[in-house]
């Protein structure tokens, strides 16, 4: 609050400063709280702050996502570096986390660039610009349905890539129990008996 | 915590002195205060917040001092909610009633902060005690919360009677406030002039002449001082009535029985002609002059003046000079039938089969009477000259006044039928005013006036769902993704004159970074209604070039879920990574099922980024097409 535009233009670097230092984390499970998330970053650096982007906008379920601020921005930059060179999972795999630097307009409480003026004015029927104006208004219903569309379309895909991943991994269990069963009740070992093959190798 | 800070941010200024007292001498007692352009009186009622509650206290202040430190107390004299008696409590309260605090005891009153008071509230007191200046139907549909019944706060027991004297204040000065001199002599100033018509008719379509001159005029934000602003409705009124003059010819005969009514009703309505612009104002705190001043809104728009009329007439005149007056307000068919249920209901049954009658005949009379005030709209462009041709310095100040005028009109129009064309027009009028000279307005910083910054308020969500519930509000789109929360404000508040807390969506994974949105919370409903209606049906272009857009209520979202986490029973994980891979944060190795999987995701996660960043720059880029071909920057 305040109002001296050196005041104004301090708080704006202190802002800036401290989106230098904040990671986006995106595609986090709903169970992900902010202590899970200080956890889980706590191995790379000192985790100042975490605080949930709700979705308020978007009519379909996503996932979460956070803004974590850290100390300094160097932590930052090592972790979006460690998390983009190895799939990092919390609370739940295998999809993984994705981590990114943070932006300005990712903050709802950011305060506003010093010295920027804005204005306002009511166009009128008469204006020559006014269907130009319509058109405009029409054009972001259209893009906003487009963007939906294909967030969609996305969701779907990763539904369908779950469901698929799924059933490898039950065929996967399915195949690990199998060779579990077998070793327990000792069919494994007669059988490697039987072929004449050492199967502890160690 | 931060009063002091806060004493250093907000505007803080005492009124008039009282005497000084303590022990040494040494306190300084006030009439009363200003903070941030509101002035705060004895005897205000206040909502005092303690950051615990939901809801605020309302409070009187009982007694405001400075003491030598300069910490600046107030002596808050309390009102009950119901349900903080319910226990005592035999019958059900009224809707909007409230219980006085008297008796001794804790909870009477207590000493607070001066910095405790969020803001103002209007209470009235409907006690039939004669020492209570009975309201008019008008202060009681403005009051926010109304009183007649006292709790015991020793006794614990609910009464009508009102004491002689609750904690040291004269019952005189916890009912409703008589009229005082200053106003009353305004009034005869008026009356010696001898055109009192309360000049709804005219002042209504002037209001349409130029509200963006008149928004440009108050971008100083003085507007909001309450300080200044009786003085200011002296010169209003008076000028008004000037301006009024070259047309007054036809409308002898209402302004005459206007008159008689306005003299009438002086005793009662002190104010009546005073401060449309606290009236209109639709927070809290300027409700609560209506209370204080015995103000009813004043504005002069057909509707509301005619329901003060009413109530004066009931009393005072004949049916048929009733006739007369509520011509004006009778244009609308529901509008008339609206105002039959009110009379019924208001104590006055007698006369209010006459006044139903009349109304009905009235809308025959009407046109003949007074100008239909669509017809003076349409000759609005002659009124302007008329007005300008006053050469009158103070014709800004009307234009200004005008302004708030016809919001509350169209915010009339638009409670008593949603549809009406009337509203489109004057929607239309308001560019047409504009001259096509491309006003623009620059959005400066919106004065801090928003006492509840003081304190922690609830956290947005919670506040989300709650104006949702209450209708006030606003989802507005196609912003600048640039614009921050406070910068939405400023711009709410520049353009319609109404305070607001905003919250800009914010940019994630996936918003369109092309566009940016927010949700507004207006302080009513009203005022969410009208911010809707004005920016739907007109276009308010931002300095991006792009115009906005809104909608009411709350999107409805689904809880967050993902894809692609899977939960195996634990007994199933046989092997030792997979028992590791649950429930911990890891980076994933190379060699596992899992890390396989991930791959298949981060594909995923890259594939959808792409997408979407194709398609916003598609976008981007047919939205720079069309703003090419604007002929105006």
């Amino acid at each position: 609050m305040a109002t001296s535009s050196d005041d104004v233009r301090k708080a704006y670097a202190e802002f800036e400063e401290k989106v230098k230092r904040t990671i986006f984390l995106d595609n986090l499970s709903p169970q992900v709280t902010a202590t899970v998330i200080k956890q889980a970053l706590g191995q790379f650096g000192n985790v100042m702050n975490v605080e949930f982007i709700p979705n308020y906008t978007i009519p379909y379920p996503i996932p979460q996502s956070a803004l974590v601020v850290m100390e300094n921005a160097k932590q930052a930059r090592d972790i979006v570096a460690e998390m983009m060179s190895y799939p990092f999972m919390i609370s739940g795999m295998p999809r993984p986390v994705r981590a990114g630097l943070a932006k300005n307009e990712m903050f709802a409480d950011r305060p506003p660039p010093p010295d920027r003026k804005l204005y306002v004015r009511w166009v009128d029927t008469s204006d020559p610009d006014f269907e130009a104006f319509q058109k405009l208004k029409l054009l972001y219903k259209q893009h906003n349905a487009q963007h939906l569309a294909l967030i969609k379309l996305q969701l779907e895909a990763e539904e369908k890539i779950s469901t698929q991943q799924e059933e490898t991994l039950k065929a996967n269990y399915k195949k690990l129990e199998l060779i579990e069963g077998i070793i327990q009740d000792r069919t494994g070992s007669r059988l490697a008996r039987h072929y004449g093959v050492r199967l502890d190798e160690d | 915590m931060g009063h002091d800070l806060a004493n250093d941010v907000h505007k803080f200024r005492w009124g008039k002195k009282r005497g000084v007292g303590g022990s040494k001498r040494n306190i300084q007692f006030y009439e009363s205060f200003t903070i941030d352009d509101v002035d705060y009186s004895l005897f205000d009622c206040v909502y005092v917040d303690d950051m615990k509650a939901s809801e605020p206290y309302i409070g009187k202040i009982v007694k405001i001092w400075e003491q030598p430190d300069k910490k600046k107390k107030v002596k808050i004299l309390w009102f009950f909610r119901p349900y903080e008696v319910q226990n005592y409590l035999e019958d059900t309260p009224l809707e909007k009633e409230i219980f006085l605090a008297t008796g001794e005891g804790i909870g009477l009153f207590n000493i607070n902060p001066l910095e405790a008071i969020v803001g103002k509230c209007s209470v009235i007191c409907t006690s039939k005690d004669e020492r209570n200046r009975q309201p008019s139907n008008e202060e009681l549909d403005m009051a926010d919360y109304i009183f007649f019944r006292t709790f015991n706060v020793g006794s614990h027991k609910i009464s009508e009677i009102i004491d002689d004297q609750i904690a040291g204040v004269a019952a005189k000065d916890l009912l409703n406030q008589k009229a005082d001199q200053h106003s009353i002599s305004k009034f005869e100033k008026k009356g010696d002039s001898g055109i009192a018509s309360p000049s709804t008719d005219i002042l209504l379509p002037a209001s349409k002449l130029n509200p963006l001159n008149s928004l440009e005029n108050r971008v100083d934000g003085e507007i909001e001082s309450l300080s200044t602003s009786t003085k200011r409705h002296g010169v209003i009124v008076h000028k008004s009535l000037e301006g009024q003059h070259p047309l007054k010819d036809n409308q002898d005969d209402k302004s005459i029985s206007n008159l008689v009514l306005v003299d009438d009703r002086l005793s009662k309505k002190p104010r009546l002609i005073d401060s449309p612009i606290e009236a209109l104002n639709d927070t809290i705190l300027r409700k609560h002059k209506v209370e204080s001043n015995g103000c009813v809104s004043s504005i002069h728009l057909d509707k509301e003046s005619s329901k003060v009329t009413n109530d004066a007439l009931v009393g005072h005149m004949s049916s048929h000079e009733m006739k007369l007056i509520q011509a004006p307000t009778t244009e609308v068919p529901n509008d008339a039938s609206s105002r039959k249920q009110k009379f019924s209901g208001d104590g006055f049954s007698k006369e209010s089969s006459g006044v139903a009658d009349a109304l009905i005949g009235n809308r025959i009379l009407k046109k003949k009477l007074i100008d239909d005030p669509i017809d003076v709209l349409n000759d609005a462009g002659a009124r302007k000259q008329k007005l300008d041709s006053n050469g009158d310095a103070s014709s800004k100040e009307i234009v200004r006044s005008h302004k708030e005028s016809f919001e509350k009109h169209n915010l009339v129009q638009k409670k008593t039928k949603p549809l009406d064309t009337s509203l489109q027009d004057s929607s239309l009028l308001i560019g047409d005013s504009k001259k096509n000279d491309y006003e623009i307005l620059e959005v400066t910083r919106k004065p801090d006036a928003d006492r509840s910054r003081w304190f922690k308020s609830l956290p947005w969500e919670d506040r989300l769902k709650k104006a949702d519930e209450q209708g006030t509000l606003v989802f507005v789109e196609n912003l600048d993704p640039t614009y921050t929360s406070s910068e939405v404000e400023d711009i709410m508040y520049r353009t319609f004159q109404k305070s607001c807390t905003a919250r800009v969506i914010q940019q994630a994974t996936f918003q369109n970074p092309n566009y940016g949105q927010a949700y507004v919370i207006f302080r009513t409903r009203e005022a969410a209604d009208l911010v809707v209606s004005k920016i739907n049906k007109g276009c308010l272009q931002l300095s991006n070039g792009s115009p906005l857009l809104c909608s009411k209520g709350m999107l409805k979202v689904p809880k967050s879920s993902i894809y692609g986490h899977f939960s195996v029973e634990r007994s199933k994980l046989q092997t030792r990574e997979m028992r590791m891979a649950v429930s911990t944060s890891h980076c994933s190795q190379p060699n596992t099922i899992e890390y396989e999987m991930a791959m298949e995701w981060v594909l995923l996660h890259e594939k959808s980024s792409k997408a979407l960043k194709t398609l916003h720059k598609d976008q981007a880029d047919r939205l720079r097409e069309i703003k090419k071909t604007l002929k105006t920057k």
